[in-house]
This record gives C-alpha cells, structure tokens and sequence, in this order.
C-alpha cells in the first residue's frame, strides 16, 4: 500500500463521512464543505474512478429519483483496503505534525 | 418503464453534451449533473438556474480532462522523442523526405503568395465596392474601351443622383520636373481631380487629403518623387516647374501601392490639364480620359448603364457610332479588365498548380515513409507484443507524420525568403510574407493542417498495421489491415 495523494485523502474521507449516501453530487458538496475551496461534479468523478480501480473503494447503482430524471445514483463506499489507508494516514499524519501547532510554526524551529 | 418527469431539466442540447464527454453506465453521471440542476432550480428561477447550470457545465468540462491532458503532454514528449530518434537514425532518408516536402510546400507558398497579391488589387481602397470606371463598348466591333470625354464626369455628377462623386484621371503623362538643378523626365505623372483623394484611399505624409490639389497650378509627389528633388528639404509649398510651368507643391503622398491598376509619382491638377480655349464638341470628342464614379449604396448599376448610354446620345447628337456606357466595377478592374483578357485564367491556373503541387509532394511523402515499412516492421511488432494498442501506434506515426511536416513548413517558409528576391524579379512584384497579414498567416496554417493530415493518415494506419506474429515470422508479405476490422 502506497501513500495517498491529497486529493485522494480527501475524497475518501468525504465518502467516509457521508456514510450510506456517498454519490458524485454529495461527495462534491462535501468536499467543497470541508476544504474551503469550489469542488465541481467534474473533478470528482476522475479522482473516485481511480480509487475505486485501486480497490480502495466499491461502488453500486442506488435508487433514482425524480430530481435525478430517472437516473441512478452511483454509491460509493469504502472498502477494507480504503479504512486501512485512511488510518495508516492519519497515524502518519499524527506523527508527521505531532507538537506542531500554527503559532509553533509561525514562531519557527528552535532547539 | 416509463417515468414522469415533472422536474425541471436542463436544456436537451446539455444533456447530450453531457452524455457525449461523462461516458458510464446508465448515466449516473447525467443524473448527477441533473440533479445539480434541480437544486440550482429550486434556489432560483429556471433561466438563472441554466445559466448558473452552464457556468457549472463549463468549469467541470476542463477539471474532468485535467488528467487526461496531462497524460496526453507526457505521450506527446515521447514521440517527439522518438521522431527525433528515428530521424537521427535515418538521415538520408529524413533529408530526402523532409526536402523533398519541404521544396514541394516552398513552391506552394510562392504561388499563392502571387495569387494572393493578384487577387488584392485596389482592395486596400476604403470605398473599393462603390468605385466604377466608366467604360463602354463599340457594338459595330464588340471592342471594350475605358476612354472617355472629360465633360462626361461634370454632367453625370449634375444629373444623376446615384452618383455620389466623380474623378477624372489623365495617366501615364511624361512631364519634364524641374527644381533647381535637378532636372529629370518624369514618366509617371497622373491628373486627376481633387476628389480623387475623397474616392480614393490615399495616405498623406504631409498636407490633407481635403485641400490637395483644390487650387489651380497646384502638384501633389508622392515620397519618392519628392525624394528625387528635395531630399532633405521640406517640400511642402515649394514651386517646382514642371514642362517650364510653376507648380506649388501642396502634399507628399505615400507611393502607390503594388496591387493598384492606377499608377503615379505625381499628381497634377486635372483642370490644369485642360485646354479652356477648346471648343465644346472638341472636348466632348476627345476620348482620352478615365472616368470614375462612386455611386449611392443601392444603385441599380444596369439602369445606370442605360442611363449613361442615353445621356451620352444627347450629349454628343453627333455621334454616327453606336456605343454601350457602363460603370466596370474598381476591384475587377486588375483581374478581368473590361471585356475581358484579364490574368485571372493565369490565377485560377496557378492555383490549381499549387494545390497540386501540394498534393504531389504529399503523395511522395506518403510513398517514402511506406517504402521504409520494412523497417518499421519491427518496431511495430515488439511494440504490439509488449502490449500497445493498434490506437497508440496510430497516434505515434501520425504524431511522427506531424513533426516531419511541422519540420519541413519551417524549411519551406525558409526556402521562400532565399528565392523571393528571384522570384520576384521574376514576376516583377515585390512579393514578400507578411506575417501581419492575418488572412495569410491563416492559409498558411491551413496548409500546414491540410498536409498534416493528407501525408499522416495513410502511413499511420498502414505501418500500424503489421500483425507481430507475421513479422517474426520472416513472412516478407505484410498485409495491411484495415483499422475498422
């Protein structure tokens, strides 16, 4: 298992926290929620595409809607591989900043 | 199944749109874009919500190819590579290729560059669509002339509203120049009226188009004529005599430019010109001038010709030949002349010879790359072997047609600046290439896409073609395989 790219670290996080209700407009309103920054239906679908084809994540067609015009969703759920990478990060994540905090930062390294 | 949608949609034209660039199964990603469209529509009106929806469309189009692109940047350094490689490897056979296609697009340009400047005469004049030239034909002889009495210009600008402004020109005249000690016979010389300037497009280096020439024994010098007596002077109001008459100098024009029928170093008063003692049936007898007319926008140019046919027969009663007036339009004045004999059957000739030319060159380029197909083979099928797909290779030697002709565009429009000189002694123009000129930098490119794809398309499909086992095998005959198979 390699490392996650950040895009990659975010979409499946996003796909995380929504749970049972993780497809392409969801997972864009959710990232554009928690980075800050306009996430379009376009960029996401790449990104899912290729996590899936990683085995990091599983996809099946839901239920349509009539706001969708009869088209199925597609849901995406983490799988084993996924919840595994997502923690091995975090853990990195965690040792990587451990101490660090923004004013530390600001402040600059002394020893 | 059939579902009621009562739902807002996003217009027919998007969807399929969409459908075409977010391939999937059952057209989830559709669904997505829909259901944005829905909560887009429920915030505000519909028409806010297909703009704010195409806005959306246009912002995910790129992001979704951002991937693609990229990897697409990356194939394409590595053809170039390869290209480099295999034209490295092969020097003679590059050199004949590129120089044989190189030459082949050299000669093309040249030639338009000829057709080009033939077919912008008199273009360059602002009013280019509305100026006639007086012309009329001799019925007895079906001759065509374009001499006319000097009257003629007065009288029609007096009776006939359509015409908005006339000039009369007198050219070729040779007139003996004097200033000081510099004394040469001028060939060139051309009288015309001041409205001359108003028709006519011409660009004044000193003095105003409005006032040139209004004043009798007044001269307007084009910059090199001006050159030849006053070199540093200022020749603004200065009195040069001209056949031993003073003539004050009142405009410097720039030099009539090279695709324009009406040619001149300097231009004289065309009331100067005439003899005032001359009795009215003399002048109205004297066929020797050119008549011009810029008519009114909507001017019905057959009733016009009628009129200046009949207008002609009561001005001149005395008239025992039988004669058809008609304004001959300014911008066919170069290329088919009035009743014809033109060089237009020479530029649509040499059009047709440049595209072949084109085409010869192409074909030769095809031949020589597929003459080579031997020894592509193999790299073709260890290429297949290791795993490409008959798509990539396609790619690859097309990309590989591409930078050759790429390469051989730059060498021509280099060959071209070698031989333009000749070239234009030859044709007595002062050609050149003017990337400047939008509509040449455009044909241009055209060209280069045009031979991209006549000399790519075969080679590619053909050398991808080889099937890997066949090739091993020391089987000499490669078959082609269609692509579509």
């Amino acid at each position: 298992m390699g490392m996650l790219s950040r895009t990659d670290e975010m979409i499946l996080l996003a796909v995380w926290r929504l749970g049972d209700n993780a497809y392409g407009v969801t997972i864009a309103q959710m990232l554009t929620r928690t980075s800050g920054k306009k996430w379009v239906l376009g960029a996401v679908y790449v990104p899912l595409e290729r996590l899936e084809k990683k085995k990091y994540l599983s996809s099946c067609l839901g239920q349509s809607t009539k706001k969708r015009g009869g088209r199925s969703k597609r849901l995406y759920k983490l799988t084993k591989d996924g919840l595994d990478i997502l923690i091995k990060t975090k853990s990195q994540e965690q040792s990587i900043w451990a101490n660090i905090t923004i004013s530390s930062l600001e402040k600059g390294y002394d020893t | 199944m059939t579902h009621k949608i009562k739902e807002p949609q996003p217009s027919r034209f998007s969807q399929w749109l969409i459908k075409r660039i977010f391939k999937d199964e059952g057209e989830v990603k559709l669904g997505d874009f829909i259901e944005m469209y829905s909560t887009f529509a429920e915030k505000k009106g519909w028409l806010q919500a297909r703009l704010r929806f195409w806005w959306y469309l246009i912002r995910s189009i790129p992001e979704y190819f951002k991937d693609s692109l990229y990897m697409g940047g990356t194939m394409f350094k590595n053809y170039f590579k390869l290209t480099y490689r295999n034209i490295s490897r092969n020097k003679i056979h590059s050199i004949i290729n590129i120089a044989g296609l190189s030459v082949g697009m050299a000669c093309t340009f040249l030639i338009l560059l000829w057709v080009q400047h033939e077919l912008s005469y008199e273009k360059f004049h602002k009013n280019a669509d509305d100026i006639y030239l007086i012309a009329w034909e001799r019925i007895a002889n079906n001759r065509h002339y374009t001499n006319t009495p000097a009257p003629l210009a007065l009288r029609i600008k007096e009776e006939f509203p359509e015409i908005k402004d006339v000039t009369r020109i007198a050219d070729k005249l040779t007139r003996v120049v004097r200033y000081n000690e510099t004394v040469i016979k001028e060939t060139e010389m051309m009288a015309a009226d001041p409205s001359f300037f108003r028709m006519f497009t011409v660009s004044f280096i000193q003095g105003h188009s409005d006032t040139a020439i209004a004043d009798p024994q007044t001269i307007v010098l084009t910059r090199s004529m001006a050159m030849r007596y006053f070199r540093d002077e200022d020749p603004l109001n200065k009195i040069l005599l001209v056949d031993r008459r003073p003539l004050k100098v009142v405009g410097v024009i720039e030099d009539a430019p090279d695709n324009s029928e009406i040619r001149f170093n300097g231009i004289l008063r065309f009331n100067d010109l005439l003899d005032a003692e001359k009795q009215d049936m003399q002048q109205w007898n004297n066929f020797s001038f050119n008549t011009y007319v810029q008519v009114r926008e909507g001017t019905d140019l057959l009733s016009l010709s009628n009129k200046l046919t009949e207008g002609m027969e009561r001005y001149r009663p005395w008239d025992h030949y039988e004669r058809t007036f008609y304004p001959f339009p300014l911008k066919k004045m170069h290329l088919y002349m009035p009743g014809g004999g033109g060089p237009i059957k020479y530029v649509a000739i040499f059009f047709m010879a440049a595209l072949f030319i084109l085409l010869i060159s192409c074909i030769n380029f095809i031949n020589l790359t597929t003459a080579r197909s031997s020894k592509r083979a193999r790299e073709v099928g260890i290429r297949k072997v290791l795993g490409s797909d008959r798509k990539l290779l396609v790619k690859q030697f097309f990309g590989e047609s591409a930078i050759y002709v790429l390469t051989s565009f730059i060498l021509a429009l280099f060959l071209v600046q070698l031989v333009i000189p000749s070239f234009n002694s030859i044709v007595h123009k002062t050609l050149s290439i003017q990337l400047t000129n939008i509509p040449f930098v455009f044909s241009l490119l055209a060209i280069l896409l045009l031979t991209v794809v006549v000399s790519g398309f075969y080679p590619s499909l053909y050398l991808s073609s080889f099937h890997p086992s066949k090739i091993f095998r020391g089987n000499s005959s490669l078959k082609y395989v269609p692509l579509w198979f």
